[in-house]
């Protein structure tokens, strides 16, 4: 029993480092970083400071909608390695284009002098590039031979 | 006379070179490559940032492999036959960056190639034809 236990433990830490995803996301000013996946989850916004500085505001999540207006893929890559005993692994990666709308949840504004602000200042639109990651283990299927 | 229309045409340069601008911005989704360019009566620059750093611009060849135009527009604003075209350029650019010296640019690579997003604004001094 505890062998089985063992084995399922190490099967399922297996799994857990096998497999990843990130996307980072920026626009062409930086004024907008936006990652989300297993290493990072985060919303910065660029707000101006009184002395014309650009100051980072790291955003609650929790509070927020991110809304996709438009996606426009620019390059999609799909690769699979395998191994002799019919294992492998799968790599992808993305670069994609959203126009996105972030709104609070709860209906409040973001400050006066954050970048990019709609003019009822309830809004924030960005146009960002966004690269994506991921991997996970895949099975190779055997190919049929030809005739 | 020749006084007053020095001062017209100092005045319409002075107008024209303050009026006009093309700024271009990228940046790709990590941050790691930053561009500016700027040309205007305001100055001008050529910039590239790699992984936080300035990099002397005359070392480095950007070179763009592909270019996707997300969106453009331009207005034109007339007061009598003088006026103004603005506009914007939102789009993806793939460019590879190279050094010319062999110094490292990153990552310990001498070149590299990214996908970024670029802003263009523009804003140029334009002779109207039709006045409103």
């Amino acid at each position: 029993m505890k062998t089985l236990i063992l084995m399922a433990v190490l099967s399922l830490s297996t799994l857990a480092h096998a497999s990843y995803f990130q996307t980072e996301c920026s626009d062409a000013r930086q004024n907008i970083k936006y990652n989300h996946g297993q290493m990072d989850n985060s919303l910065t916004v660029t707000v101006n400071s009184i002395d014309g500085e650009s100051v980072p505001m790291t955003m609650d999540l929790s509070n927020l909608e991110i809304e996709n207006k438009s996606e426009t893929n620019i390059k999609y890559s799909n690769v699979t390695q395998c191994n002799e005993n019919g294992g492998g692994a799968a790599f992808i990666s993305s670069t994609d284009v959203f126009e996105i709308v972030i709104t609070s949840l709860d209906g409040s504004g973001f400050p006066a002098e954050t970048r990019g602000l709609s003019e009822d200042g309830k809004s924030i639109e960005a146009t960002i590039v966004c690269e994506h990651q991921a991997n996970y283990l895949a099975s190779c299927q055997p190919q049929p031979e030809l005739q | 006379m020749k006084t007053l229309l020095s001062t017209i045409a100092l005045i319409l340069i002075s107008s024209v070179s303050h009026a006009s601008f093309d700024k271009t911005k990228c940046g790709n989704s990590d941050g790691t490559v930053l561009t500016s360019a700027l040309q205007g009566a305001s100055g001008q620059h050529d910039l590239i940032t790699i992984d936080g750093k300035e990099v002397d611009r005359r070392n480095i060849s950007i070179k763009v492999i592909s270019e996707s135009i997300l969106s453009q527009s331009s207005r034109d604003i007339c007061q009598g036959n003088s006026g103004h075209t603005s506009g914007e350029t939102l789009s993806v650019q793939k460019v590879n960056i190279a050094s010319t010296d062999g110094s490292v640019i990153l990552n310990g690579q001498i070149q590299l190639e990214a996908n970024l997003i670029c802003e263009r604004t523009f804003n140029f001094l334009t002779f109207c034809r039709n006045p409103e």
